[in-house]
Order: C-alpha cells, then structure tokens, then sequence
C-alpha cells in the first residue's frame, strides 16, 4: 500500500500553510516530520487524513484519489490521532478503543468486532486497563489508547501527531518502540510529526523537513540530519555525533 | 500469562460489564413502574383509592372481568391522573433524550435545548398570545400552543442559522443561544410589563409550567414526535461519543461531524418544543436528568440516551405527583418541586461519586 502526496497546497483564507508538498511513503515505511513551529506538520497531517481540504494537490493511496472516498471509507485507510483530544465525557479504555470500529459498523457491535478491539488492547498492553476510566490514565497509557483505537480502523497509514509530546523519557521510548513494532508487523506505513529530533533519527526509517510550507528535504537520518541542515531549518547550532546507531544531535546554542 | 488467556480474561470482563449496564435500566423501570401505581392511587380527590383506581382499569382494560368503578372514578382516573401520568412520562423522558443529546453535540455538560433559546422563545410566544392575542395559527387555547411551538423552532433555527456563518461549532452555538435567549427573555418581560393583571398570571402560570392539563390528545402528539425522533437519536448516539473528543477525531473515523450536529439539533429541539408548548417550561429535567444517568451508567451515549429517558420520566412523574398531593387540593408548579427533587438528589451523587464523571 503506497500512500503518495501530488503536489500538495492548503491556505488558511490568505494564508499559505503548506506549498506544493510531494511525499511517497511505502508499506510498513516510518516517516517523521521534523521543522519548526507553524512549519505545517500538523496540517499537512490533516490534510492527508480528509480532516482538512487541501486547497490544491491530491493525497493517493494505491493510486486512489483519497477525495473521491467518502468519510467512512477513507477511514478505513487512515488512522489518525491528534495532538490534543477533549475528554468531555470520558469513556472507559475498552470504549474508547472500540470507537475504531466505527468505519465499519453501524450500530450493533459483533463479537467479531469485539475480538479486534481485544487484540488491539493486548498489542499495545492496556488489556489490564480495559475497564478504567479514560482520564484515569497516565499520560503513556492515554496517549496507548488513542493509538489502539487508531489501529482498531485497521488503518492501511497511521498519522501520529506529536505522540510522544506528552510523555515522560521512558513511556516516549516504549510508544514509539511500539509503533515501530506494528508497522513493521502489520505492514502499516507510519507517519509521525515529531520535534525531537533524536527520537525520530532514533525510530524513523526517513525524516522529512518542513520548512515554512515546504518540503525542504527528504531521506534517511542519515542523510538529512546534519548541522548545516539543521542551522538551515531552526537556525541552530548543533554537534552531531555518529557514534552510535543513529546520528545523534547535541545542541549547542542559537546561531 | 499467554496471549489466549489474556483475551480470555478480557471477554470475560468485557461481557460482565454490558450485563451489568443492562442491570440498572431494568431497575429503574421497577421504580418507574411502582411510581406510577403510586401517582395513579393518590390525588386531590382523596375518595378516589387505589382500590377505586384498579377497579376502573380493569374495568377499561379487561371489561370481561365485570369489575367497574363509580363514574365519578371512572371520570378522575381516566381524564385527570391517567393522561396526566402518561404525560409525565413521556414528557420527562423527551427532556431527558434531548438534554442529553444536545449536550453531547455541544460537549458541554452545563447545556440543554434550553441553551439555544427554545425555552424562552417558546415563552415569548406563549406571552404574545396571552398578552396580545396575536398568533400565527389556532385559536384560543391552540394560539398559545402554537405560538409557543412556533417560536421555540424559531429561536432554534436562528441559534442555527447564525453558527452557519461561522461554522457551526458548539461555541457559536451556545454564544448565539444564550444571547437569542435573553433577547426573548427581555421581549417577554415587556409584554408582562404592558400586561393586565389576569394576563400577568397566566404568562407566570404558563412560564412555570404545569402538567395540570394533560388531555390523551395532546399527549398523543408528543408521544407521536417522540417515537419518531428517539430511534434517530438512538442511530447517532455511537456518534455522539466520538463528537465529545473532537469534531477532528470524529472525522478521522469517518463521522461527518458537522451533519450529525445538525441532525441531533433539530431532533432535540424537536422533541423539547412539541413538549413545552403544551406543558409550558419545565427546565430543569433537561439538564440535571442526563447528569444523574451519567453518574450511574457512565458517558456512553448508547446506554445514557435509553437510560437517561428513564430516570428524566421517573423525576419528572414523582415531581408532579408530589406538587399535587403534597398541599392537596392547591397545587405546587411542577417546575418548582423537580428542583427540589432533583437538586438534593444531583448533589448527592456528585458528592459521593468518587471518580469524576466529567471534566
């Protein structure tokens, strides 16, 4: 399942969030978003999730033009999950994850549909939580739950919006070891915002620069982490140090 | 532990926690149930007993039994508590669905329909046809009905009509309905203002609201709006949970947020209008009768709208049963004795509920 961004613009009114954004993203590929504040990760997230309507450009999976789905099917493709969500009248954790199965039932709930949700909370281990209250949750186990019920779409693309932004050092490594685990398992393609830039040279099998808009650059860790890019895009300072596994950016003040 | 006994352990729990959602409906019809022999059996006309009462129902309802009542019974069970409790019922539990309906598409527990300025419409449109005679259709008692149907929808549309232009989020909503509802409430005092002392009383009269003249009729078309638009709630009550975390989440699971408000707006303002202009305000049910449900049965739409239509009849009928036979023969306004009914009983739940239920 090759998911591919054509030439992707959204204006806010006057306001140019995002310019001709080219993307492919592969089965089972991690991608990470990296750039600044307002450089249109999120947006560009929506955008490839239906929430927002690009202004011009076109997101296809499979060669499918995902405007021509309509909200449930494309559903079906993209599990997305937010930023922030509200919790005005909080569920518990077994409800909350089975809201993912909303794109394909209607009302009653088979016990089929039941089973996938089971399976979901065993995967990302908040089966020992089904019962709780949402917002009784910590935040690494809130920030599971949405996950799971992200997967419970038996989504063909996960889009994760600074999902570990909450989170303490250890519960940001055990999110994303577990998102990198499904991806891999299931062949879901996974694209992240991120803004530690170590997490995602850590996890991501590419990373993408945005910058104001743009897609600055593209490519593995590797690759696009290096200081000049980084001067370039935050007008930082940094040290990389490829001592281990993957690059590793030590900061060292602002340019 | 393996991954089967973990499922296992799961769909155990899974399963006892529905059978016990099902537990508190069941109950709670028993109470409604006892409730209402109880409403049926006690009233001004205290001559009238429950013996009078199961004597005159049988006597209707079983006529090969050849039991029967005194035509005085007859005429008091019949035409006075009967359509009167039936109304309760069906009122309370209208109030109940939309209340909760419409605070889940607005994701704020402090709303009702009343929010969004139907009340007040409808009483400035009751108000217009006491005070002025002026009305768009009917006659006589029918001019207040309809004049209070009427406005109520009206306000209810524009509330809609201006959160269009701004995109209809719960914020312009409750904005638009609060401002529309002092509007009317203003327009309302002036009329009592410029108002005879007879037609001061009955604007008062009719804002407290009263069940005192329920006819089969009326009660007819209330239950008939409220037969149709229950079963549509009930299809977009999935939907409404998915609402309450964000119209963005709601749509990533492919829930047309935007229709779905609609929908569940006029539905329950539907409902809330077709009550009221015959009953005249009874607020409070609205608000408070979702939130005891939600203590007991929890925030799932799917369960609260049902249950929530239950525990809104179970008030509102034990509200007018005690209003009219606490000071028998005189009579408390039912809208007064549902707060004092269920205020006591709100505060009691949100004191001993430990875990918090909204946010």
């Amino acid at each position: 399942m090759t998911i591919e961004v054509q030439d992707l613009s959204f204006q806010y009114g006057t306001l140019s969030v995002l310019k001709h954004i080219d993307l492919k993203v592969e089965d089972g590929e991690v991608v990470s978003m990296v750039g600044p504040n307002g450089a249109g990760k999120s947006t560009l997230l929506k955008c490839i999730n239906r929430i927002l309507k690009p202004t011009r450009g076109a997101v296809l999976i499979d060669g499918e033009d995902v405007k021509l789905l309509n909200l449930r099917r494309a559903a079906r493709f993209f599990g997305y999950v937010p930023q922030s969500a509200l919790h005005t009248f909080p569920a518990t954790v077994f409800d909350t994850v089975l809201m993912g199965r909303r794109p394909y039932v209607d009302w009653v709930v088979s016990s089929q549909n039941r089973e996938i949700v089971y399976e979901m909370l065993i995967q990302m281990d908040l089966d020992h939580l089904a019962l709780r209250q949402f917002n009784e949750l910590s935040g690494g186990e809130q920030q599971r739950a949405l996950i799971a019920r992200a997967l419970a779409q038996e989504p063909k693309v996960l889009l994760l919006d600074e999902p570990t932004s909450n989170l303490d050092l250890r519960h940001q490594l055990e999110l994303l070891d577990h998102v990198v685990a499904i991806s891999k398992e299931r062949g879901i393609s996974v694209i992240m915002a991120v803004h530690d830039l170590n997490l995602a040279s850590q996890y991501s099998d590419r990373i993408i620069f945005l910058k104001k808009g743009e897609l600055f650059m593209s490519g593995t860790p590797e690759q696009t982490l290096l200081p000049r890019n980084i001067r370039e895009i935050y007008e930082v300072e940094v040290m990389v140090n490829n001592d281990s596994r993957r690059p590793h950016i030590v900061p060292i003040g602002i340019r | 532990m393996t991954k089967i006994e973990r499922i296992e352990i799961l769909r155990r729990a899974d399963a006892e926690s529905r059978s016990k959602k099902l537990l508190f409906p069941v109950l709670g019809l028993c109470i409604l149930i006892g409730l209402v022999i109880f409403a049926a059996s006690w009233g001004a006309a205290a001559s009238v007993t429950a013996v009078d009462v199961l004597k005159s129902v049988l006597g209707r309802v079983l006529p090969f039994t050849g039991r029967d009542a005194s035509q005085l019974a007859n005429t008091i069970v019949w035409n006075l508590r009967l359509p009167r409790i039936a109304t309760a019922i069906v009122a309370g539990a209208g109030f109940a669905v939309s209340g909760a309906a419409m605070q889940g598409i607005l994701r704020n527990p402090l709303v009702s329909p009343f929010t969004i300025g139907i009340s007040s419409g409808a009483g400035f449109g009751a108000s217009l046809a006491i005070v002025l005679g002026v009305g768009l259709m009917g006659n006589g008692r029918y001019l207040i009905i309809g004049n209070a149907f009427f406005f109520a929808l009206f306000s209810a549309c524009l509330v809609y009509g201006v959160a269009r232009l701004r995109g209809v989020s719960p914020e312009t909503l409750i904005l638009g309905g609060i401002a529309l509802m002092y509007l009317f409430s203003a327009s309302t005092s002036m009329l009592q203002y410029v108002a005879t002392e007879n037609q001061l009383q009955g604007v008062v009269f009719w804002l407290f609201g009263s069940l005192s003249s329920s006819t089969w009729n009326n009660l007819g078309i209330i239950t008939i709006v409220f037969l149709i638009c229950f079963p549509l709630l009930m299809r977009y009550s999935w939907d409404l949970n998915a609402l309450a975390t964000g119209d963005e989440v709601a749509i990533s699971l492919g829930i047309n947020a935007d229709r779905v408000r609609m929908v569940v707006m006029i539905l329950s303002s539907l409902i809330t209008a077709t009550i009221i202009c015959f009953t005249g305000i009874i607020g409070f049910v609205c608000l408070v009768a979702p939130h005891i449900t939600r203590m007991i049965i929890g925030s799932d739409h799917r369960f609260l709208i049902p249950f929530a239509s239950i525990v809104g009849a179970t008030l509102l009928l034990a509200a007018d049963t005690v209003g009219r036979t606490i000071f028998a023969p005189a009579e408390l306004p039912v809208g007064i004795v549902t707060a004092f009914i269920g205020v006591p009983m709100f505060l009691y739940l949100l004191i001993t509920k430990r875990r918090q239920y909204f946010q």
